[in-house]
Protein backbone atom coordinates (compact mmCIF):
# COMPACT_ATOMS: atom_id res chain seq x y z
CA UNK A 1 0.00 0.00 0.00
CA UNK A 2 1.24 3.46 -0.80
CA UNK A 3 0.67 6.29 1.57
CA UNK A 4 0.76 9.92 0.66
CA UNK A 5 -0.22 12.98 2.55
CA UNK A 6 0.01 16.74 2.27
CA UNK A 7 3.08 18.08 4.01
CA UNK A 8 2.08 19.40 7.40
CA UNK A 9 5.33 21.18 8.27
CA UNK A 10 4.87 24.34 6.27
CA UNK A 11 1.31 25.66 6.20
CA UNK A 12 2.22 27.95 3.30
CA UNK A 13 2.18 25.05 0.90
CA UNK A 14 0.44 22.40 2.91
CA UNK A 15 -2.35 22.18 0.39
CA UNK A 16 -0.13 22.06 -2.68
CA UNK A 17 2.65 19.57 -2.12
CA UNK A 18 2.24 15.81 -1.83
CA UNK A 19 4.84 13.37 -0.60
CA UNK A 20 4.74 9.82 -1.90
CA UNK A 21 5.70 7.21 0.64
CA UNK A 22 5.92 3.61 -0.48
CA UNK A 23 5.74 0.96 2.17
CA UNK A 24 8.09 -1.92 1.62
CA UNK A 25 5.28 -4.28 2.54
CA UNK A 26 3.40 -3.37 -0.62
CA UNK A 27 6.39 -3.70 -2.89
CA UNK A 28 5.04 -6.84 -4.54
CA UNK A 29 1.86 -5.21 -5.76
CA UNK A 30 3.70 -2.09 -6.84
CA UNK A 31 6.25 -4.13 -8.69
CA UNK A 32 3.56 -6.00 -10.56
CA UNK A 33 1.67 -2.84 -11.49
CA UNK A 34 4.80 -0.99 -12.52
CA UNK A 35 5.96 -3.87 -14.70
CA UNK A 36 2.62 -3.94 -16.48
CA UNK A 37 2.89 -0.21 -17.05
CA UNK A 38 6.40 -0.54 -18.45
CA UNK A 39 5.43 -3.41 -20.72
CA UNK A 40 5.04 -1.13 -23.70
CA UNK A 41 7.87 1.21 -22.72
CA UNK A 42 11.26 1.19 -24.46
CA UNK A 43 13.61 -1.57 -23.42
CA UNK A 44 16.12 0.82 -21.80
CA UNK A 45 13.47 2.07 -19.42
CA UNK A 46 12.20 -1.32 -18.32
CA UNK A 47 15.77 -2.56 -17.92
CA UNK A 48 16.57 0.44 -15.76
CA UNK A 49 13.53 -0.34 -13.62
CA UNK A 50 14.48 -4.00 -13.25
CA UNK A 51 18.03 -3.03 -12.33
CA UNK A 52 16.72 -0.79 -9.53
CA UNK A 53 14.44 -3.51 -8.23
CA UNK A 54 17.24 -6.05 -8.19
CA UNK A 55 19.56 -3.64 -6.37
CA UNK A 56 16.84 -2.88 -3.82
CA UNK A 57 16.32 -6.57 -3.19
CA UNK A 58 12.73 -6.35 -4.36
CA UNK A 59 13.22 -9.11 -6.89
CA UNK A 60 13.72 -12.66 -5.79
CA UNK B 1 44.93 12.88 -8.77
CA UNK B 2 44.97 16.25 -10.53
CA UNK B 3 48.12 15.38 -12.43
CA UNK B 4 48.23 16.43 -16.05
CA UNK B 5 48.54 12.79 -17.05
CA UNK B 6 45.07 12.23 -15.64
CA UNK B 7 43.64 15.27 -17.41
CA UNK B 8 40.84 13.45 -19.19
CA UNK B 9 39.64 12.01 -15.94
CA UNK B 10 39.72 15.05 -13.70
CA UNK B 11 38.55 17.45 -16.39
CA UNK B 12 35.34 15.47 -16.57
CA UNK B 13 35.05 15.63 -12.83
CA UNK B 14 35.53 19.38 -12.40
CA UNK B 15 33.18 20.06 -15.29
CA UNK B 16 30.32 18.36 -13.47
CA UNK B 17 27.38 19.01 -13.67
CA UNK B 18 28.22 19.44 -17.33
CA UNK B 19 28.12 15.82 -18.32
CA UNK B 20 30.48 14.20 -20.79
CA UNK B 21 28.86 13.21 -24.09
CA UNK B 22 28.51 9.49 -23.40
CA UNK B 23 26.63 9.95 -20.15
CA UNK B 24 24.68 12.91 -21.45
CA UNK B 25 23.42 10.94 -24.43
CA UNK B 26 22.37 8.01 -22.28
CA UNK B 27 20.65 10.22 -19.72
CA UNK B 28 18.91 12.29 -22.37
CA UNK B 29 17.49 9.16 -23.96
CA UNK B 30 16.13 7.94 -20.64
CA UNK B 31 14.72 11.37 -19.82
CA UNK B 32 12.95 11.45 -23.17
CA UNK B 33 11.49 8.01 -22.56
CA UNK B 34 10.35 8.88 -19.07
CA UNK B 35 8.74 12.07 -20.29
CA UNK B 36 6.91 10.20 -23.06
CA UNK B 37 5.69 7.53 -20.66
CA UNK B 38 4.48 10.14 -18.18
CA UNK B 39 2.62 12.04 -20.88
CA UNK B 40 0.90 8.89 -22.10
CA UNK B 41 -0.10 7.71 -18.65
CA UNK B 42 -1.26 11.15 -17.52
CA UNK B 43 -3.21 11.48 -20.77
CA UNK B 44 -1.52 14.72 -21.71
CA UNK B 45 -0.31 16.02 -25.04
CA UNK B 46 3.44 15.35 -25.17
CA UNK B 47 4.24 18.97 -25.91
CA UNK B 48 2.74 19.94 -22.55
CA UNK B 49 5.04 17.66 -20.58
CA UNK B 50 8.71 18.38 -19.90
CA UNK B 51 11.54 16.73 -18.02
CA UNK B 52 14.82 17.87 -16.53
CA UNK B 53 17.44 16.91 -13.99
CA UNK B 54 18.77 18.95 -11.09
CA UNK B 55 22.02 18.10 -9.31
CA UNK B 56 23.77 19.78 -6.39
CA UNK B 57 26.32 22.38 -7.35
CA UNK B 58 27.79 24.93 -4.93
CA UNK B 59 25.17 24.22 -2.26
CA UNK B 60 22.18 24.63 -4.56
CA UNK B 61 20.43 22.43 -7.08
CA UNK B 62 21.02 23.38 -10.69
CA UNK B 63 19.71 22.00 -13.93
CA UNK B 64 22.07 19.79 -15.91
CA UNK B 65 22.19 21.50 -19.27
CA UNK B 66 21.24 19.18 -22.07
CA UNK B 67 19.94 16.44 -19.78
CA UNK B 68 16.42 17.58 -20.44
CA UNK B 69 13.55 17.21 -22.84
CA UNK B 70 11.21 19.93 -24.09
CA UNK B 71 12.76 22.58 -21.84
CA UNK B 72 12.42 25.53 -24.19
CA UNK B 73 11.95 28.34 -21.65
CA UNK B 74 15.55 29.54 -21.36
CA UNK B 75 15.33 31.43 -18.03
CA UNK B 76 14.57 28.15 -16.30
CA UNK B 77 17.93 26.77 -17.33
CA UNK B 78 19.57 28.99 -14.71
CA UNK B 79 17.28 28.09 -11.83
CA UNK B 80 19.08 27.63 -8.53
CA UNK B 81 17.03 25.82 -5.91
CA UNK B 82 17.87 25.61 -2.25
CA UNK B 83 17.66 22.03 -1.08
CA UNK B 84 14.49 22.75 0.85
CA UNK B 85 12.79 24.70 -1.92
CA UNK B 86 10.05 23.34 -4.11
CA UNK B 87 9.25 19.73 -4.72
CA UNK B 88 12.72 19.16 -6.20
CA UNK B 89 14.39 20.38 -3.05
CA UNK B 90 12.18 18.25 -0.85
CA UNK B 91 12.71 15.18 -2.99
CA UNK B 92 16.45 15.72 -2.81
CA UNK B 93 16.39 16.17 0.96
CA UNK B 94 13.86 13.50 1.89
CA UNK B 95 14.63 10.80 -0.70
CA UNK B 96 11.01 10.31 -1.64
CA UNK B 97 8.98 11.54 -4.62
CA UNK B 98 7.03 14.77 -4.26
CA UNK B 99 4.51 16.49 -6.43
CA UNK B 100 3.35 20.06 -6.35
CA UNK B 101 0.69 21.85 -8.30
CA UNK B 102 -0.12 25.44 -8.79
CA UNK B 103 -3.23 26.80 -7.19
CA UNK B 104 -4.38 30.20 -8.28
CA UNK B 105 -2.11 32.72 -9.92
CA UNK B 106 1.26 31.60 -8.66
CA UNK B 107 3.36 29.40 -6.46
CA UNK B 108 3.35 30.24 -2.79
CA UNK B 109 6.29 32.00 -1.19
CA UNK B 110 6.99 28.84 0.75
CA UNK B 111 7.63 27.00 -2.47
CA UNK B 112 10.14 29.23 -4.23
CA UNK B 113 11.63 32.65 -3.48
CA UNK B 114 10.73 35.50 -5.84
CA UNK B 115 13.87 35.60 -8.01
CA UNK B 116 13.56 31.92 -8.79
CA UNK B 117 9.82 32.16 -9.41
CA UNK B 118 10.56 34.85 -11.97
CA UNK B 119 12.58 32.34 -13.97
CA UNK B 120 9.77 29.80 -14.19
CA UNK B 121 7.78 29.34 -17.34
CA UNK B 122 4.53 31.15 -16.50
CA UNK B 123 2.60 28.25 -18.04
CA UNK B 124 4.03 25.76 -15.53
CA UNK B 125 1.22 24.13 -13.56
CA UNK B 126 2.62 21.06 -11.85
CA UNK B 127 5.83 19.26 -11.02
CA UNK B 128 6.60 15.67 -10.08
CA UNK B 129 10.04 15.34 -8.50
CA UNK B 130 11.79 11.97 -8.27
CA UNK B 131 14.97 11.65 -6.21
CA UNK B 132 17.77 9.98 -8.12
CA UNK B 133 19.56 7.69 -5.70
CA UNK B 134 19.96 4.12 -4.63
CA UNK B 135 16.48 2.80 -3.95
CA UNK B 136 16.49 0.80 -0.75
CA UNK B 137 14.07 -0.62 1.75
CA UNK B 138 14.32 0.71 5.25
CA UNK B 139 13.99 -1.96 7.93
CA UNK B 140 10.72 -2.47 9.76
CA UNK B 141 10.91 -1.30 13.34
CA UNK B 142 8.83 -1.88 16.40
CA UNK B 143 8.25 0.83 18.97
CA UNK B 144 10.21 0.44 22.19
CA UNK B 145 7.06 0.90 24.23
CA UNK B 146 5.03 -2.27 24.72
CA UNK B 147 1.32 -2.02 25.48
CA UNK B 148 0.35 -3.05 29.02
CA UNK B 149 -1.61 -5.95 27.61
CA UNK B 150 1.69 -7.58 26.86
CA UNK B 151 0.98 -7.58 23.15
CA UNK B 152 3.53 -6.29 20.75
CA UNK B 153 2.91 -2.82 19.41
CA UNK B 154 2.21 -2.39 15.72
CA UNK B 155 5.26 -2.70 13.53
CA UNK B 156 6.22 0.43 11.64
CA UNK B 157 6.36 -0.61 8.06
CA UNK B 158 9.64 -0.19 6.27
CA UNK B 159 9.65 2.29 3.45
CA UNK B 160 11.16 2.28 0.00
CA UNK B 161 13.32 5.39 -0.20
CA UNK B 162 16.32 6.74 -2.10
CA UNK B 163 19.71 6.96 -0.42
CA UNK B 164 22.98 8.53 -1.62
CA UNK B 165 20.95 10.95 -3.67
CA UNK B 166 22.76 12.45 -6.64
CA UNK B 167 20.02 14.61 -8.08
CA UNK B 168 16.35 14.94 -8.88
CA UNK B 169 14.42 14.15 -12.03
CA UNK B 170 11.58 16.60 -12.52
CA UNK B 171 8.68 15.82 -14.77
CA UNK B 172 6.43 18.83 -15.11
CA UNK B 173 3.62 20.19 -17.20
CA UNK B 174 2.23 23.31 -18.78
CA UNK B 175 -1.25 24.83 -18.94
CA UNK B 176 -3.21 22.16 -17.11
CA UNK B 177 -2.99 19.84 -14.12
CA UNK B 178 -3.83 16.26 -15.14
CA UNK B 179 -6.81 14.84 -13.23
CA UNK B 180 -4.72 11.96 -11.91
CA UNK B 181 -2.38 14.38 -10.14
CA UNK B 182 -5.34 16.06 -8.50
CA UNK B 183 -6.25 12.82 -6.77
CA UNK B 184 -3.10 11.65 -4.98
CA UNK B 185 -4.89 8.59 -3.65
CA UNK B 186 -5.39 7.25 -7.16
CA UNK B 187 -3.74 3.82 -7.27
CA UNK B 188 -2.77 4.35 -10.92
CA UNK B 189 -0.86 7.47 -9.92
CA UNK B 190 0.96 5.61 -7.16
CA UNK B 191 2.00 2.91 -9.57
CA UNK B 192 3.06 5.43 -12.19
CA UNK B 193 5.17 7.41 -9.72
CA UNK B 194 6.85 4.23 -8.51
CA UNK B 195 7.55 3.02 -12.04
CA UNK B 196 8.98 6.35 -13.17
CA UNK B 197 11.03 6.68 -10.01
CA UNK B 198 12.60 3.23 -10.23
CA UNK B 199 13.24 3.74 -13.94
CA UNK B 200 15.74 6.47 -13.03
CA UNK B 201 18.25 3.83 -11.93
CA UNK B 202 20.43 4.07 -15.03
CA UNK B 203 20.37 7.85 -14.77
CA UNK B 204 21.71 7.41 -11.23
CA UNK B 205 24.33 5.06 -12.54
CA UNK B 206 25.51 7.55 -15.15
CA UNK B 207 25.54 10.46 -12.72
CA UNK B 208 27.58 8.38 -10.29
CA UNK B 209 30.10 7.43 -12.96
CA UNK B 210 30.31 10.98 -14.30
CA UNK B 211 30.84 12.24 -10.78
CA UNK B 212 33.91 10.04 -10.55
CA UNK B 213 35.10 10.91 -14.03
CA UNK B 214 34.44 7.40 -15.24
CA UNK B 215 33.22 6.75 -18.78
CA UNK B 216 30.07 4.83 -19.56
CA UNK B 217 30.56 1.11 -19.26
CA UNK B 218 28.60 -0.70 -21.93
CA UNK B 219 26.47 -3.55 -20.66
Amino acid sequence: MTIEHPLPADPQHADEMVQFLFSAASAGALLQGARALLDSAPKELSESFEQAMRAAGLLS
Amino acid sequence: VLHIANYEKWARFIAYPQLPPDHLQRIRTLVQQIRALAATQLQLAPELVRANIFVPSANVLRMVHGAWDNMTWAPEHELALETDHGSAGRAFTDGTPFSIRRRGAGWTAGTLPGPQQARLNPRLQWVLSLPIGRIVRTPCTRPAWTPPTGEDGPAREGLTIAREILGVLNIDGLDTVPPMLQTPGDSRLKTLVFALWAATERIRESLALANLGEPLHDD
